[in-house]
């Protein structure tokens, strides 16, 4: 699914510091499955995830994503990708305070009207909300509850990348494993990027990779 | 319920578009501002149009025997569409008058021969009033002006009233429009001196039509009184305008920097829906239609908060006092687009810039 060859992040570009975050390497990622990216804070994996769903640009390099070089497209087709063929979740959940979770599982949906709502209804309950929290707010779900919120967001549109950037990093144990347990059943079908420091989260990866100082170490 | 729609925000976030509500309401005042300047306008703009009705034709001295002036006059006697009157000797000056916005005005005056000249000059000009106690030296006033100086019909109006007026006049019909024109019966026949009245023509097309039958004639003919009103009023509306603009720049900074504190705590909303592919047309549509539905809440609030202040204010102390606040003008109008516009342009444009540009990977 992903054809990344001698990819380069540098940051502070303009500055004598430059901050080199990914070194150039070539990664070769499939069309299924878990896949963990692992390393220490400053290693480079936020970047390289941000680099592939193309929220930033790499400075040098290329990334094919179904045959396609994703440099080479322009903003409305990079938000086109993001909207239907990724999805992402986010350390904190980032829902919308003021909306309940049914909105927010319903703010990322490409479409309207009553499938659709019925398709984020089933997302929930999938996840283990109950009808009731449907209409709750943020502030009103526990920690877990609104990740699985978060999941059921990125999930809507049936997305073929699912991104999570340290997906359990504000969990409790038991939350951790069942988010990930969703991210497993999801990568039976679809390409699942998990990004973490814990690998004890990656029991199940079909994949790990791991990163140090800007490069892939394994 | 839309997740992107602007209802849900203002809605669920009360008190923070509660604020902004309040900021933008401001610039509704700035009508009600506008209103008040204009009041002095109000009283004059009656008086004016009575007076565009009507052209006083005078002889000139370069007319040495007044060749010109009687062949004018039959010109004018002869021509249907006009009203020839002879012209009073006296000349009054109006009462003076306090505005609403608390400072002494004139005001104009006419003075006509007889009792069936004002009749018919007030049937030209449209006013309805009894006049079956009009007589020589009597006057005619409105309401408000009656009501400022606490004079009533059949009261008399000299010196002891207003020090200048010469002789006594018998208040015999108070007229119920507002404005501050005094309408003087004083019979003492000017020979060179004409009313010229209309029921066709005003203003500047009557002066111009005179003119025209004028010709080369040695004839003065009056501007209306509009023209030097208009001039004298003019700083008014100037002052007014530079202080639209201050006040619209104080409030623009104000408002932008509440909205600004407000949007900043929600950068990470704008950034997920970015990640999340939205696009930034709709992110900047989602911060336009929230800024524009806040601000149609702050201006129909601020309507309904500007008429029922205008409705007291008159009802419990202007009227009364024989003054009025005008419920709407231009000027106010005027005002508060101008005001409201430089507080809503840049915001949306400011707000709707940065937050479409919000990136998640910086949080």
């Amino acid at each position: 699914m992903f054809e990344v060859k001698n990819i380069c992040m540098i940051y502070d570009m303009d500055t004598d510091a430059k901050t080199y975050a990914l070194k150039g390497f070539d990664l070769s990622l499939p069309d299924k499955g878990l896949i963990g990216i692992i390393g220490p804070s400053g290693s480079g994996k936020s970047t390289l995830m941000y680099c592939l769903s193309t929220l930033k640009k790499p400075t040098e390099g290329s990334i094919l994503y179904n045959g396609t070089e994703l440099a080479g497209i322009g903003n409305a087709q990079r938000e086109s990708l993001r909207r239907r063929e990724f999805g992402f979740i986010f350390q904190k959940h980032y829902l919308v305070p003021y909306a309940t979770a049914m909105d927010n599982v319903l703010v990322a949906a490409v479409g309207k009207g009553p499938e659709v709502q019925k398709k984020a209804e089933e997302f929930l309950r999938d996840l283990g909300l109950s009808e009731k929290e449907f209409h709750k707010k943020p502030a009103k779900l526990s920690g877990g509850q609104c990740q699985r919120v978060a999941i059921a967001r990125a999930m809507i549109n049936d997305p073929k990348v699912i991104f999570a950037d340290e997906p359990t990093a504000s969990l409790d144990h038991e939350n951790a494993f069942n988010v990930m347990r969703i991210l497993k059943k999801y990568s039976n079908e679809r390409l699942v990027l998990v990004v973490t420091h814990d690998r004890s989260i990656l029991q199940d990866a079909d994949r790990i990779i791991e990163m140090w100082d800007g490069e892939i170490s394994r | 319920m839309k997740p992107l729609s602007a209802v849900t925000y203002v809605r669920e976030n009360k008190g923070r578009a509660g604020i902004a509500i309040f900021l933008l309401f401001l610039t509704t005042l700035l009508y009600l501002a506008g209103n008040y300047v204009d009041s002095i306008y109000y009283y004059w703009d009656r008086a004016m149009d009575y007076s565009d009705q009507l052209c006083v034709v005078s002889w000139t001295s370069a007319d040495v025997d007044g060749q010109d002036f009687n062949d004018y006059r039959k010109i004018l006697e002869a021509d249907e569409k006009l009203i020839v009157q002879g012209k009073s000797g006296r000349g009054y000056r109006g009462l003076p008058w306090i505005c609403t916005m608390g400072f002494e005005m004139g005001s104009s005056s006419m003075v006509f021969n007889s009792p069936e000249d004002l009749r018919e000059a007030f049937d030209v000009f449209g006013i309805e009033a009894d006049l079956s106690d009009v007589t020589d030296q009597s006057v005619c006033i409105s309401s408000a002006l009656a009501k400022q100086y606490g004079l009533k019909k059949g009261d008399v109006l000299d010196a002891s009233v207003q020090e200048g007026i010469e002789g006594s006049y018998v208040i015999s019909a108070v007229l119920e429009d507002d404005s501050f024109i005094v309408f003087y019966v004083d019979h003492s026949v000017a020979e060179y001196r004409l009313n010229v009245l209309s029921r066709e023509l005003k203003g500047e097309e009557l002066r111009d039509y005179l003119d025209k039958l004028r010709g080369d004639r040695k004839v003065h003919l009056d501007q209306t009184v509009r023209s030097g009103v208009n001039e004298e009023f003019e700083p008014f509306f100037y002052i007014f305008g530079a202080g639209i603009v201050l006040l619209s720049l104080v409030l623009s900074v104000i408002v932008n920097s509440v909205i600004t504190g407000q949007y900043v705590a929600r950068t990470y909303e704008f950034g997920v829906y970015r990640a999340i592919g939205i696009s930034k047309r709709e992110i900047y549509g989602k911060c336009a239609r929230e800024i524009l539905l806040m601000d149609l809440i702050a201006i129909l609030c601020g309507a309904v908060i500007c008429f029922l202040f205008t409705f007291l204010a008159n009802e419990l102390y202007y009227l009364p006092a024989g003054r009025y606040l005008p419920y709407g003008s231009k000027i106010g109008l005027y005002g508060f687009v101008a005001s409201n516009l430089l507080v809503v342009v840049p915001t949306i444009l400011l707000k709707g810039k940065s937050m479409s540009r919000a990136d998640v990977t910086e949080f």
